[in-house]
């Protein structure tokens, strides 16, 4: 019973307090485990869903690319003289056209430049300044007047300009526009002035002068990677104006912490041409005499983590004709498109 | 009797109290160990009210987005300093099925600061910096395509960043840039 006084010795203590020591040592680095593989996830998670947004855009892109657009469009201006648009441009990273090459897996002149036109069945209507329907024919057609844009309806096909001097009383009460902005843009289908996002179209009506704003904006669009900073490489989307058609875009940035974007088309290289393609390229700047016998469109497109914090060492990789980089501590994920071109050219008609 | 400051020594070992200067010694060690507990938690508790308000206005412009896309509708976006909500069309119409609203957002103990027009991915902001002041409502949009406009009659997507401060600690700041085409947004734990 004596034994019951004595309190622990200091070895006992210093025995529990080492055990305990190792087991708290062992549970905290199994939390910092636990928090950088969570972290890690999160990185993922992060770069799926910065993926998810380019896919999204991607497809809404390409599947109005393969809907039937051809690889260029010729229509009538508001001066009544024809102009002829490519619908579809490849450039090589710094711009240069280089030697055409037929053969897959060429030079490696890294295209990841495309230009395009969105706007699916476009079919250029020359209309002059003074458009032939007032402003009650586009009230009883499920016109709209949105965002400076007036869409009215007319046999199934939607045509869409941008007003620039609406003179309601001048003109026998047409609607008017200026000839210098060019004639409507008549899509060979219905547009809603829901799928516009506008609510109504009787409190809308527009009011004189509207001011200026250039015509299709919307049919010249482009995709580059700015790698100003190597660091925080970012897929830049870009808006240019029919009006001065010339390099002047507005880029807007459309997704970060992409790396590349690879371009290639199936050009169809048989004699008669038929509807597939025979081989891709990859190498080479846009030709305009051979735009006519491209059969499909492939973008890729290289996304990484924010941050080289990946325990793993990868590459980045190899994609088209592209060499593969040394190796670093990123973590990537491609996404890859292909899209059909069918290649019919568009007709103009009349409204 | 005089209380001895310290154990007698002439009491048997089993028989001493704690002394008042080991209980001291005691008291100030785990003073000591509180307040450096206390210190961090708040510290932790400052980052999560951050990181809260940040990530509830991501997931927010995320609805938001989504609602437009799927309702073929405009959807605006308010914020004040502390509040977030969107809106179908604009907030005077009523929430119904058809005109959702989200409810009211409000920040604890973080402030919308300042924000400007354009997605700030660099360090350079590419736009006029607006300060946000108490009660002011701001507003963007997201269009039926998914896009985001600043302004009603934008003709060109245009994103916007928010500056988030927290109120107690200044230096505790975010920068959370909205892309105008895909909406996504980012965090970036300084300006």
């Amino acid at each position: 019973m004596k034994r019951a006084k004595y309190a622990f010795t200091l070895i006992e203590l210093l025995i529990a307090v080492t055990i305990s020591g190792v087991v708290l040592a062992g549970a905290f680095s199994l939390q910092l485990v636990f928090h950088r593989a969570m972290n890690e996830e999160e990185t993922i998670a992060d770069m799926q869903a910065n993926l998810d947004g380019i896919r999204f855009f991607f497809q809404k892109a390409m599947r109005q690319l393969g809907s039937g657009i051809g690889a260029t469009v010729s229509y009538y201006n508001c001066n009544g003289s024809v102009e002829t648009i490519a619908t579809l441009g490849i450039h090589n990273s710094n711009s240069i056209p280089v030697v055409p090459d037929l053969t897959d897996g060429g030079v490696d002149n890294d295209p990841d430049w495309l230009e395009y036109t969105l706007a699916s069945n476009l079919a250029m209507t020359y209309v002059d300044g003074q458009f032939s329907k007032t402003w009650a024919d586009v009230q009883s057609t499920n016109g709209f007047y949105h965002r400076n844009v007036l869409g009215i309806t007319i046999n199934g096909k939607t045509c869409m300009m941008r007003l620039t001097n609406v003179v309601n009383n001048a003109h026998g009460g047409k609607l008017h526009f200026a000839p210098a902005h060019g004639g409507p843009f008549c899509m060979n289908q219905v547009i809603t002035m829901e799928q516009c996002g506008v609510t109504s179209n009787s409190s809308t009506t527009p009011t004189s002068p509207i001011p200026i704003v250039n015509l299709g904006e919307f049919p010249f669009q482009a995709l580059r990677v700015d790698t100003t900073r190597p660091a925080s490489p970012v897929l830049m989307h870009g808006v240019k104006s029919l009006q001065n058609n010339s390099s002047t875009y507005t880029w807007v940035p459309l997704a970060l912490d992409v790396e590349d974007l690879q371009l290639a088309v199936h050009v169809d290289t048989s004699n008669p041409p038929d509807e597939r393609g025979d081989v891709w390229v990859n190498s080479r700047d846009t030709l305009a005499a051979e735009v006519g016998r491209w059969r499909a469109l492939r973008v890729s497109v290289v996304v990484r983590t924010p941050t080289a914090n990946s325990p793993v060492m990868t590459t980045r990789p190899a994609l088209e004709d592209r060499p593969a980089g040394t190796p670093d501590r990123y973590k990537r994920r491609v996404l890859r498109f292909i899209a059909k071109i069918p290649n019919r050219p568009t007709q103009g008609g009349s409204i | 009797m005089r209380t001895p400051i310290f154990a007698p020594a002439d009491r048997p070992r089993g028989m001493r109290g704690f002394t008042f200067m080991e209980l001291m010694v005691v008291m100030v060690i785990i003073g000591v160990l509180a307040a450096v507990a206390t210190v961090s938690m708040t510290a932790r508790s400052r980052e999560s009210e951050m990181r809260d308000a940040v990530m509830q206005f991501i997931a927010m412009t995320k609805d938001a987005r989504r609602t437009a896309i799927s309702l073929r509708r405009r959807v605006t976006f308010e914020f004040t300093q502390t509040t977030f909500r969107w809106c179908t069309v604009d907030c005077t119409v009523a929430n119904t099925p058809a005109t959702p609203q989200s409810r009211i957002f409000r920040m604890r103990n973080v402030k919308v600061l300042q924000y400007t027009r354009a997605p700030v991915i660099r360090d350079v902001p590419a736009d006029t910096m607006v300060a946000v002041a108490a009660g002011v409502t701001h507003r963007f949009y997201f269009e039926p395509d998914g896009t985001m406009i600043g302004y009603t009659d934008d003709t060109l997507p245009r994103g916007i960043t928010l500056y988030f401060q927290h109120d107690q600690n200044a230096g505790l700041r975010m920068r959370v840039p909205v892309l105008p085409l895909v909406g996504n947004a980012s965090i970036i734990p300084a300006w």
